[in-house]
């Protein structure tokens, strides 16, 4: 083989790994998943053409909708509090001081554990035999149904799910914040800018991409949220925390309807491409 | 000097993810002398005995190597689906009875290997279908109550130990109220979270969720209402712990706290409540309305007509499910045989609860079995449950619970 072909295959061959490993793992699954989606039945009974009827009756599926309901707000609260508190933890914590690296530590920890772990940590604390019902057990009050009072149960799935992701939002943040030249804040301060203004007129314009691309990213994981949710409530009480992901997956093992879930999962991918796209279009206004 | 190591370093990154590839492609091809099976367990316990067993048949079988995968019962259903659906089903697996029928279609026929005579009456219909023969039982389960004898001792409370003369639902309700109020226990009574459990109040009240012909939902008569608004009264009221149906809440690790009095299980959690030191525990005879009654179930060796050694699966399943080897094997799983020819196996210092469960299995009507043997039971498991949930939490009555759950079911029996 002469130098240059070897030189052109170079790069393809630097690919290759992460070509095949992604169209094994999922480009292929992907497909697999499109065309049983345009089938009845399952691997046990067999599967039959069913053209899009598995989409029609999607939308009449008030089990569909109402977990298709119930991600959107919680994608939007966790979204919302999320950016919210990563960005405030990233402003207090920006300058590198013992303390704030300590903090810093303490904020990413839950980002590390497994989503699992976190399930059970949560449930251990607000669960009928939990610690906050124990002290206050103990100091004669009633206990709180956490997780069999809707409204409890919802503020713990997404207080637990923010607890779990802030940390890796606060670090892209305090990159973010570090490539705003401190000239501007000086200039500002000179101007008679109090901290509030240098905020609003400087910060935030000039971390908008940064706030985009977090915002972005907690959209597509709060919209694939699974485990913490599954061991903390699984989707209780009744089904008032049940999101897409563990419909489709109970749908497809549960109910052993493999086709009609990949047919969710379709629908899942979409909105997922659709917000990727919206923010691929901000990224190039910025 | 970059471009002199960038090609054979590309090369070698894509050669490893090849070579890695095909290692682990021939590293779970299944050669002609292996038995793939998988095995269903309650946790470690269970798996030690298996392997001890599958041993045992190595030995008697010189050249056949079990090569077992061990699953819990709530990722049995999954893991079989993905097996099925990547054309690997293992040559024999241990399901339950929710699951069963479910893949009875792609089972081994064991006419001819297995003689259904030999099992109790109660497995029986779950083997039979049309006219294969589809599993083996390996052992029966039935639902069960446990109860806190501390808990009741302080509150003045007397369980019934008369077999023939269990509980009526209003004793029973009365005994919840009063244990809450005059013991340590804070809650009266953990009811495992799934519809298999809830059912044996559906016929205790007399009735049943498939007509005799197995043609339609019969569940939305008097009796299913009945037993429905009973269940339902019992979260209404604060008896039955509501966190455990509702979000998940372990139902077991409720009563092993020692602040549950009552605990409605199966048989088979017996080996998961011996280690409690805390305080003393009992198990009652079933509570009766109309009639008497569990709802049996089990667990069965099942083998799989596509898998790549399905014949010594099947020859397997005749050895695990004889009486030399399934009484010994039920005996250090604290398990009752599926067997007619076991049902004289002494448990020591379990003999008295193993006689109320057995005692239990024989009151009830066949009529669970055919119920539960019906492939439709399997599809309808999540959406019934679903539907008692609404049910507790009030979103429905129940008999609109009963409504939706002959509405859906129908649509599977058509």
């Amino acid at each position: 083989m002469n130098t240059s072909l070897l030189k052109r295959l170079t790069p393809y061959l630097f690919v290759a790994p992460n070509t095949i490993i992604f169209s094994v793992f999922v480009l292929l699954p992907m497909i697999f998943g499109l065309g049983f989606s345009l089938f009845d039945g399952n691997f046990t009974t067999g599967l039959h053409s069913f053209g899009f009827q598995n989409y029609a009756r999607l939308f009449q599926d008030n089990a569909f909708l109402e977990a298709l309901l119930n991600t959107f707000w919680y994608v939007t609260a966790v979204v919302i509090l999320n950016v919210a508190i990563s960005l405030a933890l990233a402003i207090m914590l920006r300058q590198t001081t013992l303390g704030t690296a300590l903090a810093r530590v303490g904020f990413y920890i839950p980002v590390i554990l497994s989503p699992v772990v976190i399930g059970v940590a949560w449930r251990f604390m607000f669960g009928e035999l939990g610690i906050v019902n124990a002290l206050i057990g103990n100091a004669g009050g009633a206990t709180i149904p956490f997780f069999t009072d809707p409204a409890f149960a919802r503020l713990l799935v997404v207080l637990a799910s923010v607890w779990a992701g802030v940390g890796a939002s606060m670090v892209i943040f305090i990159g973010g914040l570090n490539t705003i030249a401190p000239e501007l804040y000086e200039a500002a301060s000179i101007d008679g800018a109090v901290p509030n203004v240098q905020f609003w007129k400087i910060t935030l314009p000039l971390l908008t991409p940064t706030i985009v691309l977090v915002t972005t990213l907690s959209i597509i994981n709060a919209f694939k949220a699974f485990e913490v949710l599954l061991v903390l409530t699984n989707g209780g009480p009744g089904t008032t925390t049940k999101l897409l992901v563990q419909k489709i997956y109970q749908t497809a093992f549960d109910e052993t309807n493999p086709t009609y879930a990949s047919a969710m999962s379709v629908v899942l991918f979409l909105i997922l491409m659709v917000l990727t796209a919206v923010q691929s279009r901000f990224s190039r206004n910025d | 000097m970059k471009q002199k190591f960038s090609i054979p370093l590309a090369a070698l990154f894509t050669a490893t993810t090849v070579a890695g590839s095909l290692l682990v492609a021939n590293a779970v091809a299944q050669t002609k002398s292996d038995l793939a099976i998988l095995w269903m367990t309650a946790g470690a316990g269970d798996q030690a005995v298996f392997e001890k067993y599958a041993k045992l048949y190595e030995q008697a079988n010189p050249g056949v190597s079990v090569q077992p995968t061990f699953v819990t019962l709530p990722q049995l259903s999954q893991k079989l689906q993905l097996m099925i659906a990547g054309n690997t089903p293992p040559d024999v697996a241990r399901v339950v009875t929710a699951n069963i029928a479910q893949f009875g279609s792609l089972a081994t026929d064991l006419t001819g290997t297995i003689d259904p005579k030999d099992f109790l009456a109660t497995q029986v219909p779950y083997i039979k279908a049309g006219k294969k023969i589809i599993g083996a039982p390996m052992d029966a389960t039935v639902t069960a109550l446990y109860y806190n004898k501390d808990c009741f001792n302080e509150a003045g409370i007397k369980a019934p130990t008369n077999v023939k003369l269990p509980w009526t639902w209003e004793q029973w309700r009365t005994a919840m109220e009063t244990v809450t109020k005059k013991s340590k226990c804070r809650f009266a009574l953990s009811w495992d979270a799934t519809t298999h459990r809830f059912s044996s109040t559906l016929y205790q009240a007399g009735g049943r969720y498939i007509d005799a012909a197995g043609k339609s939902f019969a569940v939305d008569s008097a009796e299913g209402l009945r037993a429905f608004t009973f269940f339902r009264d019992l979260f209404k009221d604060g008896l039955a712990q509501k966190s455990v149906w509702l979000s998940g809440e372990d139902s077991t690790g409720l009563f092993k706290s020692g602040l549950t009095a009552m605990y409605m299980a199966t048989n088979g959690h017996l080996g998961l409540l011996a280690p409690i030191k805390n305080f003393a525990w009992g198990v009652m005879p079933m509570p009766r309305d109309k009639v008497r009654s569990t709802n049996p179930g089990g667990t069965f060796a099942m083998g799989f007509k596509d898998g790549k050694n399905a014949a010594e699966g099947a020859k397997f399943i005749k050895w695990i499910t004889s009486k030399e080897v399934n009484s010994a094997y039920s005996k250090e799983l604290l398990a009752m045989s599926g067997r007619k020819d076991s049902q004289d196996i002494k448990y020591g210092s379990y003999d008295d609860e193993y006689n109320v469960f057995r005692s239990d299995l024989t009151a009830s009507p066949s009529l669970t079995g055919k119920d539960w043997a019906n492939p439709a039971m399997a599809k309808m498991n999540v959406f019934i449950r679903e539907n008692i949930v609404k049910m507790i939490l009030d979103q429905q009555t129940p008999k609109q619970t009963l409504e939706a759950i002959t509405t859906e079911g129908n649509k599977f029996l058509k």
